[in-house]
């Protein structure tokens, strides 16, 4: 059956009225689940204790709580903690059930994809060993039904860490209460980003300027197509979960009544750095390669967090070299672009709360992609590759929804852009896979007790690439998702 | 997707920010206890999400400081659990109000009952911050009904961290948040009620419900025979409550614009 666009209409207004509809039939239902979140059965917290009305993204309190290795400062942190429930288990399961539907158009023409599925499902672990002694793992079991039927068939460790906590007081170094100077965590972890993308309340829509890379044309994480693309070795993304190690830490600033925080991490790829056979003459072949590359990021806050209170300012950025592939049409281009060249990025991030239920933020970000790179690629007056990206996001989660006087709603609109300054193959236009992405979105929260999330989630994003698609225009999608996210 | 299509979007979008930017704020009844720990207020039915509109208090009340702490002492709660694995269980009964919480509480709620008409409730939220940055957020009403007095408790040590519903909660106290892990532990001449008749509604959690049968002095608290004169010590006369309220802005207990809108309220029953 072919569906027209004016299907798409019908189907997302229809299930916006379905939304608000059941979300108002099931508000009826609250207070009466009895699911088990880690950490709420651990301290006996409702989920609003750290996170903001409608999950994951976390309040002040529940980054704070993050921060310190999942640490309140109290005796109940412990594991063996005898005031903990005999049913406590740090293992929660999350995912999402619902509607997708995507429309993707180009030269005139589109396709429209839906269907019932899930996103996908996380088995989280996180938790503490003993004090000052953090873990966390998150396995996503290969479903091939997972992400509404276009889902991996291999499963994936996501993440896999230990945190060292309070190492300053090997140092002789005594911390006050609350700061924790100098923490270690080893693994595989999701970067210290300007905001976290695991914890954004966006399930169908990444941040475009994390995962960003010159030449792969930029698609919706669903219904993408494209026609066009030159290649880049890079595979080096902020948004994707590294292995390696990083420093951290956070001291209150009693002069700003804030928080500054601080991270820096060493990060090895394990990809492949040099060529296996047919060097040149004076190279040597390599058997797969490590290269160490670096991210840091550190915030200062102003009157509280930054999130929920108070304001925040950030600077991050990354540097490493990024290991070249082998041009099978041309062994010896090895040999000019080496096994791992440079790239940068660098950016700024600012959040801004009112109120304690609005927060505007945002970061910019420059990129920068060594020509040898391109060069190692066979690419003709390869050059470097920049572009600059951004997003900027609302969040309005009242306490009480006004007029409605409704409690547990969430709203967010973002903004993702991705303008590029010089393409690696320079004989692609300078706007070539620029980005213009809009998403809006509305959470209302059934059920968070102090035993489960449930929430009821609508989101729609819009985006147009340019020049990706057929015949060098542009790429424009849609897509949409209602569906139930749940976690236990 | 159309250009109409997207707009319609943006409008439904703009419609819900505008609304909630443009949400009027209310006044702010007169209050005993205005602290971030402490709230005691008088509050007209008419601004009370319950069915009890209509209904006729025995108020004002006369209770002296220490009926009213022997009340508060007398109020009892233990905590509950219910792991994953394993049984349900209870924690051991204790009291809701702590003692350095009864004094001061105390005189707020006899200030507030002295003044307090038929139509109207004493609400109350407490607040007991930690180190850890949890805090634990106590609330609801209380009033006088059919010589009984009654606790309706919307928040029992909830852990809030969110600014945003702490204020709420002291705009409404009886704003109920899910999550309590606490039970109200009626004792001797006290009775659960398990319907109350306000305080929830569809979007929110209905309050549980004490009634007092007899405090320290039962017989000033509750009198035998509801259909009877109530034996309420009231502060009964216009002269009288005028005087009350004369003293208690000389003493800088309430400011002077509570003053003339109480006062006011009091004439117009003339």
């Amino acid at each position: 059956m072919k569906y027209s666009i004016s299907h798409v209409r019908a189907g997302i207004a229809a299930l916006l009225v379905l939304f608000a509809l059941v979300s108002y039939e099931l508000s009826g239902l609250v207070q009466k689940a009895e699911a088990i979140p880690a950490f709420a059965r651990k301290y006996d917290f409702k989920c609003n204790v750290c996170h903001v009305p409608g999950f994951p993204k976390l309040n002040d309190f529940g980054n704070l709580f993050r921060d310190r290795g999942y640490q309140l400062g109290s005796d109940a942190d412990s594991p063996v903690y005898e005031g903990i429930g005999m049913g406590y288990w740090p293992v929660s399961l999350r995912t999402t059930v619902g509607y997708q539907a995507a429309n993707v158009r180009t030269d005139g023409s589109g396709v429209t994809t839906g269907g019932f599925g899930f996103t996908g499902l996380d088995l989280l672990s996180f938790g503490t060993l003993d004090r000052n002694l953090a873990f966390g793992v998150v396995f996503t079991p290969g479903l091939g039904s997972a992400g509404f039927g276009t889902g991996g068939s291999d499963g994936d460790l996501e993440a896999a860490f230990v945190r060292l906590m309070r190492l300053e007081r090997f140092f002789g170094v005594k911390s006050v209460s609350g700061d924790y100077l100098l923490n270690l965590k080893v693994g595989k972890f999701e970067l210290d980003l300007p905001f976290s993308e695991k914890r954004s309340p966006t399930l169908n829509t990444t941040f475009a300027m994390y995962h960003y890379m010159p030449g792969t044309p930029y698609t919706a994480t669903i219904g993408g197509t494209s026609t066009s693309s030159y290649l880049n070795p890079n595979t080096f993304a902020i948004g994707e979960n590294q292995p390696g190690a990083e420093l951290s830490g956070i001291k209150k600033t009693a002069g700003t009544d804030g928080y500054f925080r601080y991270s820096l991490s060493a990060l090895a790829t394990n990809s492949f750095s040099g060529p296996l056979s047919g060097c040149a003459s004076g190279t040597t072949c390599g058997t797969g390669g490590r290269n160490v590359n670096f991210y840091g990021h550190v915030t200062q806050s102003f009157g509280g967090y930054g999130i929920v209170t108070g304001q925040r300012v950030g600077l991050f950025g990354a540097y490493g070299t990024a290991p070249t592939l082998v041009n099978p049409t041309c062994p010896t281009c090895q040999a000019v672009a080496g096994s791992g060249q440079p790239f940068t990025r660098l950016g700024v991030d600012v959040s801004l709360t009112l109120n304690g239920e609005w927060n505007l933020f945002g970061a910019w970000m420059w990129g920068n992609d060594s020509k040898n790179m391109f060069v190692s690629q066979g690419i003709a007056d390869a050059q470097n590759a920049s572009w600059n990206g951004a997003f900027v996001e609302l969040d309005y989660a009242p306490a009480l929804l006004p007029l409605l006087e409704m409690p547990d709603w969430f709203f967010a609109y973002r903004y993702d852009l991705i303008r590029n300054n010089r393409q690696g193959d320079p004989t692609f236009a300078k706007n070539y896979n620029n980005v213009d992405s809009h998403t809006v979105l509305v959470r209302y929260f059934i059920h968070h007790s102090t035993r489960t999330d449930l929430a009821l989630h609508a989101e729609y994003n819009s985006y147009r690439t340019t020049g990706v698609g057929t015949n060098g225009g542009d790429l424009l999608g849609q897509t949409m998702l209602v569906g139930f996210d749940f976690a236990y | 997707m159309s250009m109409r299509w997207d707009r319609a979007l943006w409008l439904w979008l703009c419609l819900v920010l505008v609304g909630c930017a443009s949400a009027a704020p209310q006044a702010e009844p007169p209050c005993f206890s205005c602290g971030d720990q402490r709230l005691v207020r008088i509050v007209p039915l008419t601004k009370l999400r319950s069915n009890d509109q209509g209904s006729r208090f025995q108020h004002p009340v006369n209770l002296s400081q220490a009926e009213w702490e022997t009340v508060l002492r007398g109020v009892m709660v233990r905590s509950t659990h219910s792991p994953l694995l394993g049984p349900s269980y209870q924690g051991a009964t204790e009291s809701l109000f702590l003692d350095e919480e009864v004094h001061a509480f105390g005189a707020s709620l006899r200030q507030a009952f002295r003044q307090a008409t038929e139509q109207e409730q004493v609400v109350f939220a407490l607040a007991r911050p930690s180190e850890t940055g949890v805090t634990q957020v106590t609330s609801g009403a209380w009033f006088v009904e059919a010589g009984r007095m009654h606790l309706r408790l919307a928040n029992c040590r909830v852990a809030v961290t969110m600014p945003s519903i702490q204020r709420q909660i002291w705009i409404d106290p009886l704003f109920a948040q899910a999550g309590t892990f606490y039970e109200l532990v009626p004792g001797n001449h006290q009775t659960l009620v398990n319907q109350p008749s306000g305080g929830g509604g569809v979007f929110r959690l209905d309050p549980v419900e004490l009634v007092i049968d007899r405090s320290g002095r039962r017989e000033e608290v509750a009198p035998a025979a509801p259909e009877g004169p109530p034996s309420l010590p009231a502060v009964s006369s216009l002269e009288e409550r005028l005087a009350v309220l004369k003293r208690l802005r000389d003493q800088e207990l309430i400011t002077e614009e509570e003053y003339r809108l109480k006062k006011q309220q009091l004439l117009e029953r003339l």
